[in-house]
């Protein structure tokens, strides 16, 4: 369960986000929606402890993530591709992952396999294609065997066979009592995997609720969206 | 210790550290085998000055900081575990450079570049780029100290010389202070930092 | 000339270029202002400073043409965009050579009169003139040598190492002449004279006009193999 309230982040005058607040429920998966710069990057930067918010409250099962200890072992996620050093192997950089957590070894092997990585395992990063990079950076989500999955666009990048492969895992996670919330900023691309949808624009959030909640009334989803964000065409 | 083990690993999968090591060494080795009369230590703390730098910089080299972070949110236990791994890192490298290189006084020598590796790498803590971190303590311990001459004393490298060339305790003591205030303005930058 | 304009333009809008500028003239001024204070003046005592910022300006005007945005912002390195707008590679580099020079020169205007001023030095004008339009030159030629190494490198690291090793005193090419004294002849040691006596320098080696010009020769030497690696890669 990921509880996310009344969160405030400002950067100089500028109100980045301006009370945001939402759940994500075990069991299902949670799509975070808005437009590019709405606020979604920000707000999951604050979930993982990585930004510090100047209200409010993001916790993971009623803790904050600073506090979780190994906290790969709860949360899995994955921000902006593969976090990895560009010099190091794929390998070498998930050992060190899973040093750090104190995860077994043998779960580097077993987590670059499943992504379809396996062949890939000793090259460097820096030779890897963005969609390989999006799976390394998933790899490292699933490392720690998680219940709550936090992922930041995780189809950019990935072809349609990846698209078809990230949709299965997330609703596989779901379907066995798992948490997934990920970001998105295509209505399209989420509608078919999500059971929920939060949408923000403007650093505010506009509407939650299912997906059928969410876009009745609405010509097709792209209407919604449109909508809802108060983007014009 | 998970951390300090992640730490450690992360710096040797990284080419750039055995790079760094390996150039030190052969440098100090090629030094003492033209056994001309140089100060060996003022040639080769330019390569301690970059292992302080990289196990920070290369961190903000792209997004790896992100996976740290969300590895071990726990600023704190984070900046001890790198600071011991960088250096366990360091003194290695730093005694085997002294011995190497038949320092008069190995022990002063090794503490020096310890000294120098560790206060570089607090200044990278603080500005966190490999660039201007380098060419700041290049500048410092190679140009602004060398002019300043007997006017720079006080400055940290040479505050820390005397570790080897001088008296012992009056360079530990000024290597423990310049650690203690960039330490403590990097320890503060490091927990409240964004990101 | 709109090549010019625009690499004036990038460069002037990249923060690293003003560092360096800043490394230079900040730096030289406070170093000065530290020696007068302990009454040691003679006003050319901080120029190597200005080696190190010219070195920087040199080094990122070419190293932020590779340097990858993040995967987020595409992953796309700026060289492809600047070899789209000005497809021959010998105008990109000529163009970015001279703006490094146009830059490294105003860092120069603008330290050396506040740095000689602030210490008042007693040495005879004409004198203290040419030891600034050398240390002048010497920043210059340094900056096109940083450039030059990077380019041929793809990698600023490297140069901004030699660079700033071999101004200070435990120069490379400094204990190169232990062993010969063809030493001598190699860029940073040939240039030194430039600085005048007013720098602490070496005793022997080649005099300020034929040093100048060595160190000239190996800059233009540099520049040329880089615009030939450069003209044979892909970008």
């Amino acid at each position: 369960m990921i509880t996310i309230d009344q969160l405030v982040k400002r950067r100089g005058s500028r109100t980045v986000l301006d009370n945001v607040g939402f759940t994500a429920r075990p069991g299902r998966v949670t799509a975070f929606l808005g437009p590019n710069g709405a606020g979604k990057s920000s707000t999951l930067r604050i979930l993982l402890g990585l930004d510090r918010a100047d209200d409010g409250h993001a916790l993971f099962d009623g803790r904050p993530y600073r506090t979780l200890p190994d906290p790969l072992r709860t949360v899995g996620s994955m921000l902006e591709g593969s976090g990895a050093h560009r010099s190091r192997t794929a390998r070498n950089h998930l050992a060190w992952v899973a040093r750090s957590n104190g995860i077994p070894r043998r779960r580097v092997a077993e987590v670059l396999a499943e992504v379809g990585l396996a062949a890939d395992a000793r090259v460097r990063v820096a030779k890897y294609s963005l969609g390989m990079g999006q799976r390394l950076g998933i790899a490292a989500a699933l490392l720690g065997e998680p219940q709550i999955l936090v992922l930041d666009e995780p189809v950019n990048g990935l072809d349609p066979e990846g698209i078809r492969w990230i949709r299965r895992l997330l609703r596989d996670h779901a379907d066995a009592g798992g948490t997934v919330l990920l970001s998105s900023h295509l209505m399209t691309e989420v509608a078919d995997v999500a059971d929920d949808l939060v949408v923000i624009a403007n650093g505010r959030i506009v509407t939650t609720g299912t997906v059928t909640e969410v876009t009745s009334g609405y010509a097709d989803l792209e209407e919604a969206f449109f909508a809802l964000t108060g983007v014009t065409r | 210790m998970n951390v300090v083990l992640a730490e450690l690993s992360k710096l040797r999968t990284l080419p750039l550290t055995g790079f760094t090591v390996a150039g030190i060494l052969a440098c100090t080795a090629l030094l003492a085998a033209a056994d001309q009369a140089v100060d060996i230590i003022m040639y080769v703390q330019a390569g301690f000055v970059l292992l302080g730098i990289i196990p920070v910089a290369h961190e903000h080299a792209g997004r790896q900081f992100g996976t740290t972070l969300i590895a071990v949110p726990a600023r704190g236990r984070l900046l001890v575990a790198k600071s011991l791994a960088t250096a366990v890192v360091m003194a290695l490298t730093a005694a085997a450079t002294a011995v190497l290189g038949g320092a008069e006084r190995p022990v002063g020598a090794a503490a020096y570049l310890v000294f120098i590796g560790l206060f570089a790498y607090a200044v990278a803590v603080v500005v966190r780029q490999l660039i201007p971190a380098l060419v700041g303590m290049l500048s410092l311990i190679l140009i602004v100290s060398p002019v300043l001459a007997d006017h720079g004393r006080w400055l940290p490298d040479r505050a820390a010389a005397e570790l080897y060339q001088g008296s012992a305790t009056i360079g530990a003591l000024g290597a423990l202070a310049w650690v203690a205030l960039i330490g403590a303005v990097a320890t503060v930058q490091f927990l409240r930092r964004d990101l | 000339m709109n090549a010019l304009k625009a690499e004036l333009y990038k460069a002037s809008t990249l923060p690293a270029v003003w560092a360096g500028f800043a490394l230079t003239v900040v730096g030289c001024i406070a170093l000065e202002v530290l020696l007068a204070s302990q009454g040691d003046v003679t006003g050319t005592d901080s120029l190597p400073m200005g080696t190190v910022g010219a070195a920087v300006i040199g080094v990122v005007a070419f190293s932020s043409e590779y340097t990858a945005n993040s995967a987020d912002a595409g992953g796309g390195r700026q060289i492809t965009t600047t070899l789209t707008t000005t497809p021959s590679k010998t105008r990109v580099l000529l163009t970015k050579a001279l703006t490094i020079v146009i830059l490294i020169v105003l860092s120069a205007v603008v330290a050396m009169p506040v740095a000689v001023g602030i210490a008042r030095p007693d040495v005879p004008a004409d004198e203290l003139l040419t030891s600034c339009l050398g240390a002048t030159l010497y920043w210059v030629l340094s900056g096109l040598l940083g450039f030059a190494i990077t380019v041929v490198l793809r990698n600023g690291v490297i140069p901004l190492i030699l660079l700033i090793l071999n101004s200070s005193l435990v120069s490379v090419s400094l204990l190169l002449t232990k062993l010969t004294s063809l030493a001598y002849w190699l860029p940073d040691l040939a240039g030194r004279r430039l600085f005048g006596s007013g720098v602490r320098t070496v005793d022997s080696g080649l005099d300020a006009v034929p040093g100048g010009l060595v160190m000239a020769g190996w800059a233009v030497l540099l520049c040329l193999l880089a615009g030939f690696v450069f003209a044979r890669r892909d970008a």
